[in-house]
């Protein structure tokens, strides 16, 4: 027994030590390492697009080695965590969305100081011009304003008698300042509107939304902040009884294939593209650019969105869907 | 029993060591693993073993860490702590509202105050309602959780107050170094020794081991209970002022799901789940274990999610090789 011990774990660190020495002789060295790293999730239909981008611009290159990494869901504490090590692998260059600016000033002012070209993407410093993070360039929606197109869109086609902006990521500044515009437009028209915190949680949220319209059944406007919550608070909603489309007109943020089809059925008025795989690619390129050459991008704001996506729009995008560009 | 058990872990530190005691050690299997991935990662990454990342690393594992001992000291007395994820997240948005308000020493104190509070409550709870731990604290947890949403709906506070505290508990000191590194070390070799050379160890021990073998000995078992409850949540409330001191932002969100990691960086540790049986240095290493692992997939480009992957299987391969240590000792 003792002995099988020994030798298990002997034998368990020879296999390891050697596999790893193995391994590491076929990692090629490139010439140009740039780490993209998102606040998530990963796992996110949404982030799959922005990750095809980045690794799309990487191909690009023969001497550039993308590494997109992020955490499996949103959570701040692990997104810091993987900016820091990003940071301490001395990369080339970093493209990382300023998800909570506050947080991320002392390292990344510190790194940028030293010279690190640094992109934004997805998600801008919103502070005051002076504080902000002084990152190279910031390619993404303008936040604040797309929560304003999404409720003036919606008030073209109707004057809610209350609306809710589902936030699914509480503490992301970005996210929070979509809510803002959508709210303020709403209560600049009268409109009640309020935040509802529908969590991480794609399943609870839909169920946080339920609870809300028992509790407020005049509510009839829903701006969803993410694709996969619309996709389980309409079914959600439908098991309650609520005609979606009728009794409450949803308009959301991003697309999916089932997103196109809610749209086609009329169960989302529209939804609001910021083009995510815009924002990988010329992250991407963008940081590249400034690492090899010194190249100095478009000033901030690179605004990829708001496009509106409406049923008209759907037979041109179906397929770049599925292929993983929208 | 229990106190053989710690008699044990003196006693062999004080022998000449050779592989078979040293591989009884609680600790061994943390250890073991622990140098085996820290060899990987080293050899996987140039930059890995640099002290921009080890301390990066270490400023991840003393937040998570100074959580894991206070579980692990709970643990150990034979009860569980569900909500000191919440008790972090709460104790961030106390001291940020409450710094903004007065200043960073007061509004430090009282926030304590009120974790262990909320530890006291939790003893309380489950001793006077023999409703289990785990029920009673994970009550406490959604409980904290959803009057923190309720209260911010959602919205961030951001730090805007004196920097007497964050310099004591994290900023940056030099060479990549914060106090809060410090503060892991010593809590580490405090409560350890606590643990191990007092008294009130022993009776840590003699709680979790067999609570009717502690009381006939004259342990007030429901005490130590609820001093460790109250622990548990000090320990969470001082990592929530520590982060908070580093990200100046607190959120309803931070923290969530951070009560499993603590509790698995206990078990990775050695620290047995059923109580009487633990070490706050294997703690130390679960806890470097779990934050080391992060950072080095990322720098070796592994994908990210791999993260939860490896965890999954050290945890349980970990949990298998104490239980086998545990039985070798015995």
């Amino acid at each position: 027994m003792k002995n099988n011990l020994k030798i298990g774990l002997l034998i368990f660190l020879v296999i390891f030590i050697f596999s790893s020495i193995f391994l590491s002789s076929f990692a090629a060295e490139k010439e140009y390492k740039i780490y993209v790293v998102v606040h998530g999730g990963i796992a996110d239909p949404f982030w799959k697009v922005c990750e095809k981008g980045a690794l799309d611009a990487g191909d690009l290159y023969d001497d550039l080695e993308v590494i997109y990494t992020g955490p499996a869901v949103f959570k701040l504490e692990e997104f810091m965590a993987y900016v820091e090590a990003a940071l301490a692998s001395e990369p080339d260059a970093l493209v990382c969305t300023l998800t909570a600016p506050e947080a991320m000033d002392e390292s990344l002012r510190a790194e940028i100081a030293k010279g690190l070209p640094v992109v934004a993407i997805n998600a801008p410093d919103l502070r005051d011009p002076e504080d902000r993070i002084p990152v190279l360039t910031y390619v993404g929606e303008d936040s604040y304003f797309i929560g304003v197109k999404a409720a003036q869109e919606t008030l073209a086609r109707f004057t809610p008698k209350r609306a809710i902006f589902a936030n699914h990521h509480p503490g992301a500044t970005h996210i929070e300042a979509r809510g803002r515009g959508y709210i303020d437009t709403m209560k600049a028209k009268g409109v009640i509107a309020e935040s509802l915190d529908i969590t991480e949680d794609a399943v609870k949220g839909a169920e946080m939304v339920a609870a809300y319209l028992k509790a407020h059944p005049e509510t009839d406007a829903i701006f969803c902040s993410n694709t996969m919550r619309t996709e389980t608070i309409i079914p959600r909603l439908e098991a309650d009884g609520v005609k979606v489309g009728v009794d409450v007109k949803i308009a959301q943020m991003d697309s999916s294939s089932k997103i196109l089809e809610y749209i086609q059925e009329g169960k989302v008025m529209f939804t609001m593209d910021q083009q995510q795989y815009i924002q990988g690619y010329l992250g991407v390129v963008f940081a590249y650019l400034s690492a090899k050459y010194g190249y100095i991008p478009p000033p901030a704001p690179v605004s990829t969105g708001p496009a509106v996506i409406t049923a008209d729009n759907i037979p041109a995008l179906e397929d770049l869907v599925k292929e993983g560009y929208r | 029993m229990e106190k053989s058990t710690n008699n044990i872990g003196v006693e062999t530190r004080g022998q000449f060591l050779n592989f078979s005691q040293i591989r009884r050690w609680p600790e061994f299997g943390v250890i073991l693993a622990f140098l085996i991935l820290f060899t990987i990662f080293s050899i996987f990454s140039s930059k890995f073993l640099t002290l921009r990342n080890i301390t990066g690393i270490l400023t991840i594992v003393s937040e998570l860490g100074i959580m894991a001992i206070g579980v692990a000291f709970l643990m150990i007395a034979g009860e569980f702590d569900l909500s000191v994820s919440s008790v972090y997240a709460l104790s961030g948005f106390l001291f940020v509202t409450l710094s903004n308000s007065f200043n960073s020493p007061v509004a430090f104190i009282i926030t304590l105050a009120i974790a262990a509070f909320i530890g006291f409550c939790n003893g309380m709870i489950t001793l006077r309602a023999h409703i289990p731990s785990f029920i009673a604290t994970l009550g406490m947890m959604l409980f904290l959780r959803g009057s923190l949403l309720a209260v911010t709906g959602g919205e961030s506070v951001s730090y805007k107050s004196d920097i007497i505290m964050p310099t004591i508990l994290t900023r940056f000191m030099g060479y990549g170094f914060r106090p809060s590194h410090i503060w892991f070390v010593l809590l580490t070799l405090l409560f350890s020794l606590v643990l191990t050379n007092t008294r009130y160890g022993n009776w840590v021990f003699a709680t979790g081991g067999n609570k009717e073998v502690a009381r006939a000995m004259g342990v007030n078992v429901n005490k130590v209970k609820v001093t460790n409850f109250m622990l548990s949540s000090l320990m969470a409330s001082l990592s929530g002022c520590i982060v908070i001191s580093r990200f100046n932002i607190a959120n309803a969100s931070f923290g969530t799901g951070m009560e499993l990691e603590a509790i698995a960086s206990a078990v990775i540790g050695g620290t047995f789940l059923t109580g009487g049986y633990g070490t706050i240095i294997g703690v130390f290493f679960g806890a470097f274990l779990m934050g080391m692992m992060r950072t080095g997939l990322v720098m070796i480009g592994a994908p990210a999610y791999w993260y939860q992957t490896f965890v999954g299987a050290i945890l349980i391969i970990a949990a298998t090789i104490n239980l086998k240590l545990r039985r070798l000792e015995m």
